[in-house]
């Protein structure tokens, strides 16, 4: 497996199938006299925007930090990684972890009020 | 720790190279500026008022044969009136005038008058 | 073939004369039309037979790899590469939205008098609505069968007796006999208008979305190339109208208002509403079909849950982004910008960002690991070949053209 072509921007899988997000990012941990190691996959706009310019990670967390947010970095560590293969499925609960804010927030404060919000046609199309 | 992205490279850099695309603008725009003469605006302004006026004469037409209702001849009359105003062209004002004319004709659900402008329209296409 | 797969074909078939008939083909058939007669008919037929080859091909990445367009880019170029398509097809999307719309609207101002910019909310919401509650099945097949009444065109075109000898050679690529920025200006839009980018990521989410396999590739085919063909006869018909009706009465389309005229003479006053309907269902399908189109790309971009399928709750940020697009794109359309010049201008830029997506996606569609034995063919890599060299040398050409073409 090549970390770079099979598994750096993949779609990420959920325990429940959930699309989570893509691999934005891949943190390797190197170690003195040892090969270095996966240590987790990264998903959000911070990883994306460090891979854009480094100017444009320094811009977002300086709003970050004046606007008063802290925001959890989405980091699955890699024993979590399950499967490998057109997809990275991983052995987490999406809708309960710390990095997935914004759709839960949206989903109970903006889309979930709007009536309708619950309408689902997935039984019609299987 | 630190993500490694070296497979990033894409087309980034080369739009961004800002000397090449700053040369190209300015040939852009020096090509722009030679094509964009007031007699290429003056011929324009002309066509579109000929148009405008050959577009009343048969919506004019359509009208008293009772092919369009009054809505739709009056909102477009309110449409050219606004387009022929911020033209500058000989025959602009007689054109203005049928379309005016036209416009209040819709208003009052009067077609007969619009038999008359269709030769007030023809003539402004003319000219 | 069996039944359900000829069902099949033909529910795609009148899906994709609504994808492919929107305000930008509608608009750019016509005044061409009005202006130069048949003589671009060449250029729907070449951008026809384009947008056929592309449409098929992103079918069959979804159906061989059960990726969508925009997963496959992501993943094979990268984020950084991919963002510079993404962000630009995001902001033609946004224009192309505001002129279907404006389409919408324009068809309401044609049968109550009411400007057509106070209609721009009312029908974002009744756009937004068809979003929330349909499925997909459900917008698919709307669309679909109210974009039959678009065959007026095919109807009016031969009751007005044409000149089949003008229409014939307009097959015939000519040099244009006046005017020839704006005859070329009209081809970057007619380019534009059928190519678009936002009809081929549509379709391949749409093949996700109903969990089509290698047993559909040849439902792909079908539908690709006759839906995109019987798209492209009704654009001709809106052609050969204009030219036989409004090209002879002196008038060259300056607004979109003008247009009805093309079908009152031969049909009377249901010329108009006829027209009215044909333009306001065929932009209402496609306004529905960019706003879903542009929610598809950024949940795929950034790997969200997705799907039309799905309550809206459960992929609260795929519906945030639709309804946000949509709310945008109404307050464009009520500024009251001209919707014939705001869809040519739209319809011209999509072609300056066309090869920023063709070149990828011949590259795509030529990767083992996607498409394995289903990779592109030699016919389909020369055509690819060909629309990328065409898209690249418009696009250089396509800026000073839509300043003085325009």
């Amino acid at each position: 497996m090549e970390l770079l072509c099979d598994v750096l921007d993949q779609q990420v899988l959920d325990r429940n199938e959930r699309k989570t997000g893509k691999v934005d990012g891949i943190a390797v941990e190197i170690r003195k006299g040892k090969p270095p190691r996966v240590a987790y996959l990264e998903m959000g706009t911070d990883v994306l925007a460090r891979r854009l310019s480094p100017r444009l990670e320094r811009w977002l967390q300086r709003w970050r930090e004046r606007s008063g947010r802290t925001v959890v970095p989405f980091q699955v560590p890699w024993s979590k990684v399950m499967k490998v293969h057109l997809t990275v499925d991983v052995d987490i609960d999406a809708s309960k972890h710390e990095g997935y804010h914004v759709e839960r927030w949206l989903a109970e404060h903006v889309i979930g009020r709007i009536p309708g919000a619950e309408i689902s046609h997935e039984e019609e199309s299987s | 720790m630190r993500t490694d992205f070296s497979r990033d490279r894409g087309l980034a850099p080369l739009l961004f190279c800002s000397t090449y695309v700053k040369r190209i603008a300015l040939v852009v725009l020096l090509a722009v500026i030679a094509c964009s003469s007031p007699e290429r605006e003056a011929a324009e302004a002309r066509d579109t008022v000929a148009s405008w006026s050959s577009a009343g004469a048969l919506l004019a037409t359509e009208w008293t044969r009772g092919h369009v209702n009054d809505g739709y001849v009056k909102s477009t009359a309110r449409v050219a009136i606004g387009e022929l105003q911020g033209l500058e062209a000989p025959s602009r004002d007689a054109a203005l005038r049928a379309w005016n004319e036209l416009e209040r004709a819709a208003e009052r659900g009067d077609r007969e008058a619009a038999r008359g402008l269709v030769t007030a329209f023809r003539k402004a296409a003319e000219r | 073939m069996k039944p359900k797969d000829l069902l099949k074909i033909t529910l795609g078939i009148l899906t994709s004369i609504g994808g492919f008939l929107d305000v930008g083909a509608i608009a750019t058939s016509a005044e061409a039309g009005a202006v130069f007669g048949p003589r671009l008919l060449w250029t729907l037929a070449f951008s026809t037979l384009c947008i056929i080859f592309l449409v098929e091909m992103a079918g069959r990445l979804a159906a061989v790899s059960k990726h969508t367009l925009a997963d496959a880019l992501r993943e094979r170029f990268g984020f950084r590469f991919f963002v510079i398509p993404f962000a630009c097809e995001l902001f033609v999307d946004l224009l192309v939205l505001a002129a279907e719309l404006g389409g919408v609207c324009l068809a309401l101002q044609f049968v109550t008098g009411i400007a057509f910019r106070w209609w721009a909310f009312p029908v974002a919401l009744l756009v937004w609505l068809f979003i929330w509650v349909g499925s997909f099945p459900i917008v698919e097949r709307t669309t679909a069968l109210l974009g039959l009444v678009t065959i007026v065109f095919i109807v009016a075109a031969v009751k007005m007796k044409p000149d089949w000898h003008a229409v014939g050679a307009g097959f015939i690529p000519s040099l244009p006999p006046k005017d020839a920025a704006h005859y070329w200006y009209l081809t970057l839009s007619i380019i534009g208008a059928v190519v678009s980018p936002y009809l081929i990521y549509f379709y391949s989410s749409g093949a996700v979305e109903d969990k089509w396999t290698k047993k559909d590739l040849a439902v792909n085919r079908g539908v690709a190339a006759l839906g995109m063909g019987f798209g492209s006869i009704v654009a001709m018909g809106v052609m050969i109208a204009a030219a036989t009706t409004l090209l002879p009465a002196g008038v060259a389309l300056d607004r979109y208002e003008q247009a009805p005229l093309m079908l009152t003479a031969s049909l009377g006053i249901t010329g108009l509403y006829l027209f009215a309907a044909s333009l306001g269902i065929a932009c209402l399908g496609a306004s529905v079909e960019v706003a879903l189109s542009v929610a598809y790309l950024t949940a795929q971009t950034f790997g969200w849950n997705w799907g039309e399928n799905l309550a809206p709750k459960r992929n609260a940020r795929f519906a945030t982004v639709y309804t946000v697009f949509i709310l945008l794109a109404a307050c464009i359309t009520f500024t009251g910008i001209d919707p014939l010049k705001l869809t040519l201008f739209t319809m011209a830029l999509t072609v300056v960002i066309l090869p920023l997506l063709l070149l990828p996606m011949i590259v795509v569609m030529n990767d083992k690991k996607f498409l394995g034995d289903h990779r592109n063919g030699w016919i389909s890599n020369t055509m690819g070949v060909i629309i990328v060299l065409v898209a690249l040398i418009l696009s250089v050409a396509a800026i000073p053209l839509q300043i003085i073409g325009g």
